[in-house]
């Protein structure tokens, strides 16, 4: 009896012009089946220029069906993503990633608000933690439990405040750290994008890791996106990273949508003072020096603190606060920049 | 950040003769296949040397990309028939390469140093 197994040895033996190795070595047979005779072989031609493979079918038709037993070969052309590509998500309007290259500055906090100012204003919008080092986003939106897995390994998104959210905390204890070496961290990555089922959405939020490392380069490489928004703090150092950030979104020719100025000044609870505790003007010389402008000012208000914390955003606690307002006013902004950005992506052809 | 990115609007594989890009802003370029893959910017080839790559079986009209695959928004990356596919080729690489004789002024010297 013919078996799959002697068909691949036919198929490792065909090696069309051009390339050094067989097909199989070089990874382009993708699938082989064989059922009551019908061998059906998926073979990637890539892009093998046209003449060549139809030779390369002629030939795999040929090798294939000497094999005894054999009554039919189909060999099907199929078109595969390599591993470094672009994962293309269906159904998302805008990726938006918020990112800070200095962690301590909010970012979550402000990813979590921003996605809820976004619902307000008739968004259909996802929140992907990609903090996988640290998740936050179970603990801001009140969230817990495990995403139901469902046929195929897909994963569906948990929801709060009409977000659909996913989180590596949601696959954690509360107590284990997270220490993983870059590849997985990535790979990790990968799966979320992939599997996760998030529908139809017009945005989807990703809070970045801060840094400007594997996972923040995994993101930005592979994922559409369509602009970062900075997260700082008004100080020098802050600052100083955040051009680093700003570096790597323009290496990879996405936009930077704007900087969020968080923690811009404290105002006393109880004589209304405002007072500027880490500085004033860092967004500001963001703004001359890279002409990224400043998309809004958050000031330290204890609630924010206070709703992050008790799992309930501000914007949804209290979408009349002051605080909630600029959040409101900058997922607008975000809007429209991302409506400016938006440009085709390039088709591949031939 | 002023100056916006070159971006191609069509990248097209003409088989063995080579890769043709439309730009967004309506340049064209064509590169011939052992050009391109004489530049991959893998890090690979870059230490190594263009000359040391992996060596062709085949005539060199056999060399042609396999199959091309965006890379986020700023890049694509080549699969070439010779087995190498490590290259993530920027569209600024790309734009700066356009051996075209608008893009490559014609003196000669020095081409290809990238």
């Amino acid at each position: 009896m013919t078996g799959i197994a002697d068909v691949r040895e036919r198929l490792a033996e065909i090696r069309p012009p051009g390339l050094n190795r067989d097909i199989v070595a070089a990874g382009l047979v993708r699938e082989v089946d064989l059922r009551e005779g019908v061998v059906t072989v998926q073979l990637m031609p890539g892009p093998l220029p046209p003449p060549i493979v139809e030779a390369t079918v002629a030939d795999i038709r040929r090798a294939v069906g000497a094999l005894p037993d054999v009554t039919r070969v189909d060999v099907q052309l199929a078109r595969g993503p390599a591993e470094t590509e672009t994962i293309a998500l269906p159904g998302i309007g805008d990726i938006v990633a918020v990112f800070s290259t200095k962690g301590g500055v909010g970012k979550s906090t402000v990813a979590v608000n921003l996605a809820c100012a976004l619902t307000q204003l008739g968004q259909r919008v996802g929140v992907l933690d990609a903090d996988i080092y640290g998740p936050s986003l179970p603990t801001m939106l009140g969230l817990s439990g495990r995403p139901q897995v469902v046929e195929q390994s897909k994963v569906i998104p948990l929801e709060r405040y009409g977000l659909r959210v996913m989180s590596m905390g949601f696959f954690l204890d509360d107590t284990s750290p997270v220490i993983w070496r870059g590849p997985l961290v990535t790979g990790l990555l990968r799966q979320f994008l992939k599997d996760v089922q998030w529908g139809e959405l017009d945005v989807l939020v990703v809070d970045m890791p801060p840094g400007t490392g594997d996972a923040q380069l995994t993101l930005v490489q592979q994922v559409p996106l369509s602009g970062g928004v900075v997260v700082t703090t008004p100080q020098v150092v802050s600052v100083a990273d955040v051009e680093r950030g700003i570096a790597m979104f323009n290496q990879v020719n996405t936009p930077v949508l704007g900087i969020v100025e968080n923690m811009s000044e404290y105002v006393c609870p109880h004589c209304g003072t405002r007072d500027e505790l880490f500085g004033s003007g860092g967004a500001a010389r963001l703004e001359r020096e890279f002409g990224v402008p400043v998309l809004g000012r958050i000031p330290i208000v204890p609630a924010i603190r206070a709703s992050g914390d008790a799992g309930t955003p501000l914007v949804v606690e209290q979408p009349d606060h002051p605080v909630s307002q600029v959040y409101t006013a900058i997922a607008s902004e975000v809007l429209e920049r991302v409506a400016a950005e938006r440009a085709p992506a390039p088709r591949i052809v031939g | 950040m002023t100056e916006s990115p070159p971006t191609p609007r069509e990248i097209r594989r003409l088989g063995a003769q080579g890769v043709r890009i439309v730009w967004a802003d309506g340049h064209t370029s064509e590169y011939r296949n052992d050009y391109l893959r004489d530049r991959c910017p893998c890090a690979a080839c870059r230490e190594r040397g263009p000359r040391r790559l992996p060596v062709m079986n085949d005539p060199a009209d056999a060399l042609y990309p396999l199959q091309i695959g965006l890379v986020g928004r700023y890049a694509v990356s080549i699969q070439w028939s010779d087995g190498h596919d490590t290259g993530i080729y920027s569209y600024h690489t790309l734009r700066a390469l356009c051996p075209c004789a608008q893009c490559q002024p014609p003196a000669g010297a020095g081409a290809g140093a990238a």
